[in-house]
């Protein structure tokens, strides 16, 4: 019998392009600070801590956790520094949930952290993964790798530069409702369309910005939880890899590298740990990490909430809106906020504020159960989380 | 810091097979070849195949493979397509213990724990300095080693000077495949961790307390005391003494193990060498491998294995 995580507070800093406020270690402070006080919980809680950042190359400092330490109130604790590229906030608080579940921890925090404006070029960053003989001429990064995605998707299944700036307009406007987004901005369908272009389809407007910032989520039993006034619990969890050669993904009608299928695998796990048999009907909220307009689209795919190749039909009748039957990134989402190792961290957050009823002005009216993912790499890494109002 | 009172004995898990490659000086192998010989044989010995396994955990730095973020390439040599994958930037003691938790916790019925260190493909020199506060502490070009003679000497009030022994850059693989305690009942069993954090460069306190702390833990937890343990092996602290560490452990001296050769730098690696070391000397009875990562040792992890 395994003990059952939740999550008991989260607070995050306000993102912006460079918080030159803010080191590294305020940043943290600010974060932890708030997910304390909103857990009603003291650091002397604590038991373990799990830190979520991604590459050293973003922060300009080798282990970032070291230097932040008396930040986050880490000293004479047990601490491990979570690192999955992207999908680094998403696994934070799924290593945190492991340690709950196992009994190994009763109360973790899970601190997110990243200086993106560290790094000259986090794009230049990402094409030196790649073999430096064969495959970084071609200036692979994940710009130009979502956007052959983008390009698939119009090929096979009908996806438009208008369908793509709505996912634009309507993360936007969600923005407006969340004081920590870093883009607040009223855009229109015409400002995406007429925005510079990236790699093509992909203009300004269907990218992330690059933030600063930081996150924590407070976790703990779900026996602890329920003697607190709100809190989230774990239904389930879910985490994929994908192989890094995009030409191995590209062979049957699972494998399209149009609607990545680590983030359908990823999630079926989820649903499974969860029950859900029927995620468009079950789910009240999702949070996901999607960086490009194209993308988001696609992962109503994977994550079962249109039939294949019929997500467009989701942009198209407006259920992803914020008064639509199933809102998405309700928080404005990682379109207008991206502090890559805190992002998915925050979409696990921000999903937790909603089935608590706790997300203000961005609450979706009787959110109950939510479902918050990540991504990694050129669509390659992912998680899953599934929490819910009600223990299990 | 964590008390006896909020610590329980955690579910075991077994060690159902174990490889390791190196440590050398270059292995002369692509790092996604290092990782596939060690899981490869890792579940040979397990008498497993890699549909066995429900994912892995690995722990793994980005600068000591001279890359920007290693395991994106390498989905395919530490088992993880289709599968679960989580990365530990921290010592592999760190990726041991959640592994373990994976498998204790029934998210995974068989898990692939491996790491390794490809020193051969970075500059060690360059990467050093990164661990240093830069406006003014990398500017003095602290060394670690310098830091845990001030340390020591904020500690007794006088001045430590030693020549810091230099380590030597090395490549190496090792991976575990982690089993519900019970499966099949072969192999060595985890019974206890322990993990401490220490301060960045604040001389307050031992240099020696986050180790001291996650060993002790990890016997609470595994109901022993240091007097049941046959074995400390310890990895990495290459400055310390023997002497130090056993009084540090409360064990004798004769109980202290290291590697082979102290001196060399086995990275993220060195807890999962350690812990290979000691499955592969087979004691019987209970050990512990306790490494201490960072500047000044810490960032320290332990785990209890006991060996039948």
């Amino acid at each position: 019998m395994t003990t059952q995580a939740a999550v008991l507070g989260f607070g995050q800093t306000k993102l912006k392009t460079s918080r030159t406020d803010a080191g590294a270690t305020e940043l943290v402070f600010e974060a932890v600070s708030a997910a304390l006080a909103d857990a009603d919980t003291t650091i002397d809680e604590i038991d373990a801590i799990v830190f979520a950042s991604a590459p050293e190359v973003f922060e300009g400092v080798y282990e970032p956790d070291r230097w932040c330490v008396d930040g986050f109130g880490g000293v004479g604790k047990p601490l491990m520094r979570v690192h999955t590229g992207g999908a680094t906030g998403g696994s934070g608080p799924l290593a945190a949930s492991r340690l709950i579940a196992s009994g190994m921890y009763e109360t973790v925090l899970v601190v997110g952290l990243q200086r993106t404006s560290e790094t000259a070029d986090a794009q230049a960053v990402f094409t030196t993964i790649f073999d430096p003989i064969y495959e970084q001429d071609v200036q692979l990064n994940v710009i130009s790798g979502i956007a052959l995605v983008a390009s698939r998707q119009m090929k096979h299944y009908g996806l438009t530069i208008d369908h793509m700036a709505w996912i634009s307009v309507k993360n936007f406007d969600n923005a407006l409702r969340n004081p920590f987004a870093h883009l607040h901005k009223k855009i229109t369908e015409a400002d995406v369309k007429a925005s510079r272009p990236i790699a093509s389809p992909l203009r300004l407007l269907h990218t992330c910005p690059r933030s600063d910032g930081a996150a924590a989520v407070v976790m703990t039993s779900a026996d602890r939880a329920a003697k607190r006034s709100h809190a989230a619990y774990v239904k389930g969890l879910g985490c994929a890899a994908d192989v890094y050669r995009i030409g191995d993904r590209i062979h049957d009608d699972e494998s399209d590298f149009a609607i990545p299928r680590a983030q359908a695998w990823s999630a079926q796990e989820a649903y499974r740990d969860a029950g859900i048999q029927n995620p468009r009907e079950e789910l009240d909220v999702v949070e996901v990490y999607a960086p490009f307009a194209n993308l988001e689209i696609a992962y109503y795919e994977s994550l079962g909430l249109a039939p294949k190749g019929r997500g467009i039909e989701l942009v198209e009748t407006g259920a992803t809106a914020m008064d639509g039957d199933i809102p998405v990134v309700p928080s404005g989402g990682c379109m207008t906020a991206n502090p890559i190792g805190a992002t998915g961290l925050i979409r696990f957050g921000e999903a937790a504020l909603q089935v608590m009823g706790r997300a203000g002005d961005h609450q979706v009216d009787g959110a109950q159960l939510a479902l918050a993912s990540a991504c990694g790499g050129i669509d390659q890494f992912y998680t899953t989380a599934i929490l819910s109002s009600s223990a299990n | 810091m964590e008390t006896g009172e909020h610590m329980r004995k955690p579910i075991p898990v077994r060690i159902a097979g174990f490889a390791a490659r190196g440590p050398a000086p270059d292995l002369n192998a692509a790092l996604d070849e290092m990782i596939y010989d060690v899981t490869s044989r890792a579940l040979t010995s397990a008498e497993m195949t890699i549909d066995d396994i429900s994912g892995s955990c690995m722990a793994a730095s980005d600068l000591n493979d001279g890359r920007a973020i290693s395991t994106m390439t390498l989905t395919g040599s530490t088992g993880s397509f289709r599968k679960s994958e989580m990365r530990i930037c921290n010592d592999a003691l760190a990726a041991v213990q959640l592994g373990w938790a994976e498998v204790a916790s029934g998210a995974s019925e068989a898990l692939m724990v491996c790491s390794w260190s490809k020193l051969s493909d970075a500059d060690p020199a360059a990467i050093l300095p990164l661990a240093i506060e830069p406006a003014l502490h990398r500017a003095l070009h602290f060394h670690p080693g310098a830091i845990v003679q001030l340390r020591a000497s904020a500690q007794t009030g006088q001045a430590t000077v030693t020549a810091p022994r230099v380590l030597r850059p090395v490549d190496t693989a090792a991976a575990v495949v982690l089993v519900p305690d019970g499966a099949g009942g072969r192999g060595a069993r985890l019974t206890g961790f322990g993990a401490s954090m220490g301060p960045y460069l604040l001389p307050h306190g031992d240099v020696l307390t986050p180790v001291r702390t996650a060993v002790v833990d990890a016997c609470t937890r595994a109901g022993r005391t240091p007097a049941d343990l046959r074995q400390v092996h310890v990895v990495g602290m290459h400055e310390i003494d023997n002497v130090e560490l056993a009084d540090a452990f409360g064990v004798p001296e004769s109980v202290i193990s290291r590697q082979a050769d102290r001196d060399m730098d086995l990275g993220y690696a060195a807890g999962l060498v350690g812990l290979i070391d000691v499955l592969a000397a087979g004691p019987s009875g209970p050990a512990v491998v306790v490494s201490g990562g960072g500047l000044a040792y810490e960032n320290a992890h332990a785990v209890v294995v006991e060996v039948s």
